[in-house]
């Protein structure tokens, strides 16, 4: 207990001593949270939008191959309607499993009347996607993805032929209306080559809400439909942004003349999910249903190129960074901790000559670098949530590489990781100090006490 | 006699010293690799853009267009009169120009046997492309033929993800470029099930065309999402095929030594006089180059947020060590001032200490930053930078010219905590000085 008085009192007299490795301690750990919570929003972020936002699912369920050819050969590549209904009563037995969602992915023309562009249509089940978006994970974390513009979700539109429009394409096609704020029904016109060479065709092109989208049904026929826009959204990148359309799974269908799905995502209670859980789930489906099928876990590079390309940079980056930040903190502490004992071999000289022995003594430095460690540490967590409130409250806003948007420059670092780094820092302090302390107080008194700390 | 003292200090108290000079290094060493790393992701990007897209140095469109880079058939395109401007422009400028490169964005439906997908691609001058790519990526495709090396009057190349719906094999995985390093020149073998491929389009007049196509190599883009949809055919025959004499935008490679922003402002003067609404400037300006500027931001500012606590944490230490320093020198100090020495000398004498410290810890920094580059680049360690589909090495770049500034830095920092520490002590009076020690 006296040793303990004795740490505690020697702690707070050489507090302006201690005082440097207290902001070291502080600043190094404040910094290094800061970073993990940087990491720790893009993982949020990327990954409700991968399964929900998406609509990957936690596991996407393709007929074999069918993910690289259900857009091209759905006759062969996507699963039938007998299919779909035996696949989705399996996962009706599932305890686990949330929700099924069917996914239509199609390629096709969309024209505003003068010019046309390549698309990717995804049709999906507009009520299941309400529900997705409205998960509190999703609001939280993709609220940068989440605005339709001036438009609403398809469930809140009676008419059916309306689609969703990536604002890329959009500027592409100089479509800026929605069906509710369009100033004028799409014109007719007879004259196209004399209406889109007009001076005035862009002011035209852009005040109504109509769009063609034309593809090739599966039984090889060109098919278009007249459609109306109800929303614009963000694929989140750049590529994407300029090539996507979505719409109603039952416009799709029809479009394409079909009743096939490209895959089915399957959400589940739990996010988490390997390569090797979904072999498994792979082969309970081929047993169980008699369908070959490829299952690919959301986080899968070809699923979600965004997710991978994007976190294997962060992650680099910041494994980099830390090892920076790290490597100056830990040397600096260790120096700061050794000088620190360094400096009072008198004292420790002293103490022996009084007759305490090697371990009193590096307890007595023990309780002082615990105080440091303790002290600095919840310090740097306290510096590290006034800093990022400040930095969250600013609404700094900045362009992350290939984001098709601005994105807040948010920072929510994650308890655990936050605990970690505070620990490693506490014990840095504490193993470095106590070890030194040690090593000095087994010298013998003569030596510490003609020390002259240089 | 400055110096004389400083270093014999600097001996005499080499056990602190070596502490300081420890944390010196520390600084300089986190400094030096993170902006080789900041370096080595710059050079990837603009070879990336610069040459592997054909970007060049400069770029020409219509000014104000709403879909800079991304206009094909439309109004906003670059028509006869204003390419033909560029051209007798550029012929003008023979001093300084290299090579251009004219550019149509294409879209429409690629039918290959049975199976059919639209494309979204790029009709170039192949020659003049081939030029601006230079010797490290000249050979784009990863099998097959660039298309300035093919032989066929119709040649076309796909992308990656097309060769893939297309059934199109390679005998072997082949090399993998991005970057850092480009193809060798060698045609490797591919197979695909039919050869030829027919593009079917909407002319400029909106009338159905179609023509064939013989695929001729595979390529891969090095950004994700866009193979998939990939192709590149040569710009007369796009011409042809589109009814069209269109061009998106041109690129311009200057030659060394051109003052780039000046060729830059006096093009658009000479346009505007013209009253041409046609406008150049540099890719990394441009929407195009976007996404490499975008990446340096983003790294830049983690540079700060990384520098700023590396530097903290290091003065802390420095500092701490200079206190000690100069606590245990107090005597020291007072007898220099009682034998005359004015205040302003011992501080020098300290300065000089710090100084040499720095200097020291600069020196033994360059080498250690050289160590670690050698060993951040030998580990072998491959990322996805971003949206560039194949995997990079991880790789830092040292430019010595950095340790000059961070030679500076990590001076000046030495000095202010020397001075932090030790000016106090320096201005009180003998008497207190020597009775405080």
């Amino acid at each position: 207990m006296m040793v303990a008085k004795i740490g505690v009192r020697s702690f707070l007299r050489q507090r302006r001593r201690n005082s440097f490795t207290l902001i070291a301690v502080m600043i190094g750990s404040a910094g290094l949270i800061t970073l993990g919570g940087f990491v720790n929003r893009w993982e949020n972020t990327l990954t409700n939008s991968s399964i929900y936002v998406n609509q990957a699912g936690t596991y996407s369920v393709y007929k074999r191959d069918g993910l690289l050819l259900a857009k091209t050969r759905p006759k062969t590549h996507a699963f039938s309607l007998e299919e779909q209904n035996k696949l989705t009563s399996f996962f009706a037995g599932d305890p686990q499993v949330e929700y099924v969602g069917r996914l239509l992915t199609m390629q096709g023309l969309v024209s505003n009347g003068c010019s046309s562009y390549p698309f990717e249509i995804k049709g999906y089940e507009p009520e299941l996607f309400t529900k997705l978006r409205n998960r509190p994970e999703v609001l939280k974390w993709c609220f940068e993805i989440l605005g339709l513009g001036e438009g609403l979700p398809f469930s809140h539109y009676q008419n059916k032929a309306v689609v969703g429009v990536a604002k890329g394409l959009a500027k592409s096609l100089n479509k800026n209306k929605v069906i509710k704020n369009a100033d004028a029904a799409a014109p007719l016109v007879t004259d196209f080559n004399a209406y889109c060479h007009a001076p005035d065709s862009k002011q035209k092109i852009a005040t109504d809400a109509n769009l063609q989208i034309m593809g090739v049904t599966l039984g090889g026929q060109f098919n278009a439909s007249d459609v109306d826009i109800a929303h614009y959204y963000t694929t989140g990148t750049t590529v994407s942004d300029y090539s996507e359309l979505t719409a109603p799974l039952s416009l799709v269908q029809n479009l394409y003349d079909t009743d096939r799905v490209s895959s089915l995502s399957i959400y589940m209670k739990s996010p988490q999910a390997s390569e090797e859980t979904a072999r498994g789930l792979k082969d309970k489906i081929v047993k169980a249903t008699g369908i070959d099928v490829d299952v690919y876990p959301w986080n899968n590079e070809l699923i979600s190129p965004v997710y991978r390309g994007i976190m294997d940079f962060i992650w680099m980056m910041g494994l980099f960074f830390s090892l920076l930040i790290g490597s100056a903190v830990i040397l600096s502490v260790v120096n700061l901790t050794t000088i620190s004992v360094l400096d009072r071999s008198r004292e420790i000289g002293t103490l022996k000559a009084l007759g305490f022995r090697t371990g009193s003594i590096a307890y007595i430095f023990l309780v002082e670098s615990l105080l440091i460690g303790t002290v600095g540490s919840f310090a740097g967590l306290g510096l590290s949530l006034l800093t990022n409130a400040f930095i969250n409250e600013m609404n700094i806003q900045y362009f992350p590489t290939g984001f098709s948007g601005s994105a807040q420059f948010w920072i929510t670092p994650d308890p655990l990781i936050s605990f970690s780094i505070l620990l490693f820092v506490f014990l840095l302090v504490t193993l470095s100090s106590l070890i030194a302390s040690y090593v000095l107080s087994k010298r013998s008194c003569l030596e510490l006490l003609t020390h002259n700390g240089g | 006699m400055f110096v004389k003292i400083a270093l014999r200090n600097l001996l005499l108290y080499r056990k602190k010293s070596l502490g300081a000079l420890l944390s010196i290094v520390i600084a300089f060493v986190s400094l030096s690799l993170f902006e080789a790393y900041m370096h080595d992701v710059q050079s990837m990007f603009e070879a990336t853009f610069s040459q592997r897209q054909m970007f060049a140095d400069v770029l020409i469109e219509r000014d104000g267009t709403e879909n800079p880079g991304r206009t094909g058939l439309d109004n906003e395109s670059m028509n006869v009169t204003e390419q033909a401007w560029i051209e007798s422009y550029v012929e003008t400028q023979k001093e300084s120009v290299q090579a251009r490169v004219r550019f149509l964005n294409i879209y429409g439906y690629i039918a290959n046997g049975n199976t059919k997908s639209i494309f979204a691609g790029l009709a170039y001058d192949v020659k003049e492309g081939a030029a601006v790519r230079g010797s490290k990526y000249g050979w784009n495709t990863y099998a097959g033929v660039p298309l300035d090396q093919a032989n066929d009057p119709a040649p076309i190349i796909i992308g990656k993800g097309l060769a893939a719906v297309f059934s199109c094999t390679t005998h072997s995985a082949g090399p993998q470029l991005n970057g850092v390093v480009g193809y060798s020149s060698i045609a490797r073998p591919f197979d695909c099930p039919e050869q030829l491929a027919q593009l079917q389009v909407n002319t400029e007049s909106n009338q159905s065309n179609a023509m064939d196509f013989k695929i001729q190599g595979l390529i891969a883009s090095g950004m994700s999402g866009v193979d998939e949809h990939l192709v590149m055919i040569p710009l007369d025959l796009a011409h042809k095929l589109f009814n069209t004499q269109l061009v998106s935008y041109m690129s311009i490679s200057m030659k060394k030594g051109t003052a780039i922003d000046a060729w830059i402002e006096t093009f658009n003067a000479r346009a505007s006089g013209d009253h041409l609404k046609i406008k150049a400037q540099r890719w990394q300006q441009h929407e195009m180059g976007r996404m490499f500027v975008d990446s340096i931001d983003f790294l830049a500012i983690f540079r700060n947020f990384v520098i700023s606590i590396i530097l903290v944490v290091v003065t802390m230490a420095i500092l701490n060590t200079f206190i000690k320093i100069v606590h245990e020198r107090t005597r020291e100090i007072g007898t220099l001032r009682s034998i005359g020495f004015r205040p302003s000398f011992v501080i020098s004498i300290f300065v000089f200490e710090a100084l040499f410290l720095a200097l020291s810890g600069g020196v033994i920094g360059v080498i250690a930053s050289f160590a670690g580059q050698a060993m951040c680049n030998s580990m072998g360690l491959a990322y996805k930078a971003g949206f560039l589909s194949e995997k990079v090495p991880f790789h830092v770049t040292i430019n010595p010219a950095d340790f000059i500034w961070i030679t500076g830095l990590v001076s000046v920092l030495t000095v202010v905590s020397t001075l932090a520490a030790c000016v106090k002590t320096t201005r009180q009076p003998i008497a207190e000085i020597m009775a405080d020690h």
